[in-house]
C-alpha cells in the first residue's frame, strides 16, 4: 500500500495540474505545506477557511488549496480580507502575499491592518525580490544586492517586516523559514488560532530570481543559509548589537491579547441597538 | 432615520437612505468632499441596522472592502469622488471581470486633479465608462433629484445583483448637496442575493448558462469553495488562457449587460412626442435643460428633453428613434462634451453642445441661447 | 499475496523537480540523488520516518510512512 502524507492530499484541489508552477527548489511550496498542516491542526472546515492571496508567486497559492479561495488585485489582499471578514466573522482568513504585495504596493493595507487588529492572519512570503515579474528589487532586497532593476546594487535600506508590524500594532508577529518548516506550521497554526490581526513572516528562497543573481548557489544552500543565520528570539535577544551581522531573530516575536476590530465595533453595534434586530 | 414618509434632506443623505433601503449592510469609504455626508450618515445609522461601517486607509482598499464584503453575501457600497474615483479603477475592474455585486456613488466634483472639491461638474463620464482598463461593461446611473438619489440607489443595488456586476451612482456635486423636500416612496422593490440552482460539488460560479441566465453568486462560508481571480477565467473561475475560453469569458462579461438593455437602461422623455429640437441632459443640468424646453415652447419653438437616467450602457437606441423626426440635438454639460460624443454617435443629424466647466450650474437662459442661435 | 512493501519512504517522480532539498534535510543520509537525477532513498534502513523530506519537499513529491511510535508532537516554540 502506498503511503500518501495524509495531509497534504487532502487539501490540494483534484483538478489543478501538479507539479505545481514554482520553480524547483523554490521555498513557496515549502511554505504552503506548512500552511496546509497548521489549518488541518486548527481543526477549521474547509468550508470555514477562506484564501485570499495577493498578485505575485505566492499569489498563486489560492488556485491550489481546497478552500474558498480569493485571488484579489496586487497589494491589495488585506483589504479584500477585510470586508470578507467584517461581513462574516464567522470564517476564518488567511492572507497570503509576497514581500512586495506586502510592504510595497500593499504596504499602506498592511500597516492599517495592524493598526485595526482586524482578526486575519497575514503569511508574508519574503524571498527578497519580485519573483513572478522576474526579479526586480523588492522592500526587502538587502543593500547592494543584485537584482534585474538594481543591477548596480540596491541602495535602498529593506524593511525589517516584523519589526514594521510589530510598531503599528499587530497583536501576533512571527517568523520562520524555509528551513524552519516544522517551526512555521506551529507559529501558523497560532497565528490562526489568535484572536486579532496576526503576521507570520516566512523566509523563503528564491533560487531563480534572487539565488542566481546574488550567487546564493543552490536552493538547499539557502536554506542552509537560513540554518545558520536563524537565532531563536530568546537567544537572539541576548546578543551585543555589534556582532548580530546577517542573524535575525526567528519563532514568536510578538503575542499580545488585545481586543479585535470585531469585538470594539460590536460593541458600538450594541450601544446603537442594532444588535437585538 | 426620519420614521415619517415626509422629508427634508440633501442628495447624499438620501442615496445612504436608499442604500439602507435596498438592503445594504456593509459600508468602506475615506472622507472626500462632497460626498463625506454617506459615510457619516451611515456611520451612525449601519450599528443601528447591525450593518458596518468601517473608513478605510484610502479608497483602494474602500472598495476592496466592499467587494469582500459582497463576496461574503453582504450588500455593500462606497462612495467618493472624482479623485478617490480614479484610485478606484483598479478594484471597480475587478469586481466587474469577477462579477461581483456592489455599488459605487461618485459624487462629481471640479476635475481634474484636486480641481474644485466645492464646485460640481459633470467631468466623470467617460471615467465611470472606461476608467478601469480593458474591455468591460458596466452600468452607471445618474439621479437629477434628491427622491431619484433614493429611489435610483435602491435600482442600483437591485441591477448589481441582478446581474452580479458593479453599478456606478454618478451623482453631480448639486444633487449630492441639495435639499429637496420628498416623499419616500410606500412601496420599493428589493432584489436580493438568488439562491445556487445545483449542488455544491457541480457550482460553477462562472458557468454560461442557455439564454443568458446568470449564475448565481453564492456567498463563500456555504459549502460551496470555489475560487474568485481578477485573471481571466473559466466557468469554474479558474485562470485561462485557452483562446475559446478567454473569448468565452470576456464576451459572457459584454451580453449580459447588452442582452438586457431594456431592462437596464432607463431614461425619461419630456414633451418629445412633436418636438424637432431635442435637449439631451442629464443630472442637474436636466433641471435647467427642463426649464429651457418650457421657455422654448412659451416662444413657439418645438423643443423636448430625452433625460439618459442610465448613463452607461447609453440609451443609444432612443436616440437613434428621435433623431429620425427631430433636426437638432442640443447636449448641455458641465464638462467639454462626453455625453455629446455619445450623441454625436448615435445619430448624424446635428448635434451642438453647451459646455460649462466654471464650477456653476448652466442655465436654462443659457441653453435657450444655443437653441435660439441654432435657428433652424 | 503481494510482498508488503517495507520502504518506508516513497517519491511521486513525475511531481519531483529534482530540487535536491529532501536529500540535503534528511538526517539519516538515507537519499541520493540517482542516475536519472531524481532521489532514491539509498540506505532505506537508515530511515527514522522522521519525516523531515516530506515537510521540506516543495513539491509534496515525497511521502514518508507514518512512524507508529512518534507521536505528532506540538512543535513547542519558546
Amino acid at each position: 500500500m502506498i503511503r500518501t502524507s495524509e495531509t497534504m492530499y487532502k487539501y490540494l484541489r483534484p483538478d489543478k495540474e501538479f507539479p505545481h508552477v514554482w520553480c524547483p527548489g523554490c521555498g513557496i511550496g515549502i511554505v504552503m505545506g506548512a500552511l496546509v498542516r497548521a489549518i488541518e491542526r486548527t481543526g477549521f472546515t474547509k468550508d470555514e477557511i477562506v484564501l485570499v492571496s495577493g498578485i505575485g508567486c505566492s499569489g498563486r497559492m489560492s488556485t491550489y488549496l481546497d478552500f474558498n479561495t480569493l485571488h484579489t488585485t496586487h497589494g491589495r489582499a488585506l483589504s479584500f480580507a477585510t470586508g470578507i471578514k467584517l461581513a462574516n466573522p464567522k470564517l476564518n482568513i488567511i492572507v497570503v502575499m509576497g514581500d512586495g504585495d506586502a510592504t510595497a504596493i500593499g504596504g499602506n493595507h498592511l500597516i492599517h491592518s495592524c493598526r485595526r487588529n482586524i482578526d486575519l492572519t497575514a503569511l508574508v512570503v519574503n524571498n527578497n525580490i519580485y519573483g513572478m515579474t522576474g526579479g526586480q528589487y523588492s522592500p526587502t532586497t538587502p543593500m547592494e544586492h543584485k537584482a534585474s532593476t538594481a543591477q548596480y546594487g540596491s541602495i535602498e535600506k529593506p524593511f525589517d517586516i516584523c519589526k514594521l508590524v510589530e510598531a503599528c500594532g499587530a497583536s501576533f508577529v512571527a517568523r520562520s523559514t524555509t528551513y524552519h518548516s516544522k517551526m512555521l506550521d506551529a507559529l501558523l497554526s497560532r497565528g490562526i488560532a489568535k484572536k486579532g490581526f496576526s503576521v507570520v513572516e516566512a523566509m523563503s528562497q528564491c533560487p531563480v530570481q534572487y539565488g542566481r543573481r546574488n550567487k546564493k548557489g543552490s536552493p538547499v544552500d539557502m536554506m542552509m543559509w537560513y540554518k545558520d543565520n536563524a537565532i531563536s528570539n530568546p537567544a537572539f535577544k541576548k546578543i551585543p548589537p555589534g556582532e548580530i551581522g546577517e542573524q535575525f531573530p526567528v519563532g514568536i516575536l510578538v503575542d499580545l491579547d488585545e481586543p479585535d476590530y470585531l469585538e470594539r465595533y460590536s460593541q458600538i453595534v450594541k450601544n446603537a441597538g442594532g444588535d437585538r434586530l | 432615520m426620519k420614521k415619517h414618509k415626509d422629508l427634508v434632506l440633501h442628495g447624499n443623505e438620501a442615496c445612504a437612505m436608499g442604500a439602507l433601503a435596498a438592503g445594504m449592510r456593509f459600508f468602506a469609504g475615506y472622507p472626500i468632499t462632497p460626498s463625506t455626508e454617506i459615510a457619516e450618515f451611515l456611520s451612525v445609522e449601519l450599528p443601528k441596522v447591525g450593518g458596518t461601517f468601517i473608513q478605510m486607509e484610502d479608497e483602494i482598499s474602500s472598495m476592496g472592502a466592499i467587494i469582500g464584503a459582497s463576496l461574503a453575501g453582504v450588500k455593500s457600497l462606497t462612495a467618493t469622488s472624482g479623485p478617490g474615483f480614479s484610485l478606484m479603477q483598479e478594484n471597480l475592474g475587478y469586481a466587474s471581470m469577477a462579477e461581483i455585486p456592489c455599488v459605487l456613488v461618485n459624487v462629481m466634483r471640479g476635475g481634474p486633479s484636486t480641481g474644485m472639491p466645492t464646485r460640481p461638474s459633470q467631468g466623470d463620464v467617460m471615467q465611470s465608462r472606461w476608467g478601469t482598463h480593458g474591455p468591460h461593461p458596466i452600468i452607471v446611473l445618474s439621479p437629477q433629484s434628491v427622491l431619484e438619489c433614493y429611489t435610483l440607489t435602491i435600482h442600483a443595488f437591485n441591477l448589481a445583483e441582478k446581474y452580479r456586476s458593479p453599478v456606478i451612482m454618478l451623482i453631480d456635486g448639486i444633487v449630492g448637496h441639495m435639499w429637496e423636500n420628498i416623499q419616500l416612496p410606500e412601496k420599493i422593490e428589493v432584489i436580493d442575493r438568488p439562491e445556487p440552482t445545483v449542488p455544491p460539488d457541480w457550482y460553477n460560479p462562472y458557468d454560461n448558462l442557455p439564454g443568458g441566465e446568470i449564475v448565481p453568486l453564492v456567498p463563500f462560508g456555504e459549502g460551496y469553495r470555489y475560487h474568485v481571480t481578477g485573471m481571466v477565467h473559466d466557468k469554474s473561475g479558474f485562470p485561462t488562457l485557452v483562446n475559446e475560453e478567454v473569448e468565452q469569458c470576456l464576451d459572457k462579461l459584454i451580453y449580459k449587460i447588452k442582452n438586457n438593455l431594456h431592462d437596464i437602461i432607463r431614461i425619461e422623455e419630456y414633451m418629445l412626442e412633436d418636438a424637432d429640437i431635442c435637449i439631451v441632459a442629464h443630472g442637474s443640468v436636466a433641471r435647467s435643460a427642463r426649464e429651457a424646453v418650457n421657455i422654448a415652447r412659451s416662444e413657439g419653438l418645438k423643443a423636448g428633453m430625452l433625460r439618459p437616467i442610465t448613463l452607461w450602457p447609453f440609451p443609444r437606441f432612443h436616440l437613434e428613434n428621435i433623431s429620425k423626426r427631430v433636426k437638432l440635438f442640443v447636449v448641455p454639460e458641465m464638462n467639454y462634451g462626453q455625453v455629446y460624443g455619445e450623441v454625436l454617435k448615435s445619430c448624424p443629424k446635428r448635434a451642438v453642445r453647451v459646455t460649462r466647466v466654471d464650477g456653476e450650474l448652466i442655465t436654462p437662459a443659457q441653453i435657450m441661447e444655443k437653441i435660439e442661435g441654432a435657428a433652424l | 499475496m503481494k510482498q508488503e512493501n517495507d520502504d518506508p519512504i516513497h517519491i511521486f517522480s513525475r511531481w519531483c523537480k529534482k530540487c535536491g532539498i529532501c536529500i540535503a534535510i534528511c538526517p539519516k543520509n538515507v537519499l541520493e540523488s540517482g542516475t536519472n537525477g531524481y532521489p532514491y532513498a539509498a540506505r532505506p534502513e537508515d530511515c527514522i520516518m522522521c519525516g523531515l523530506c516530506d515537510i521540506h519537499c516543495p513539491d509534496y513529491a515525497i511521502t514518508v510512512k507514518k512512524n507508529p511510535d512518534v507521536k505528532e508532537t506540538e512543535h513547542e516554540e519558546t
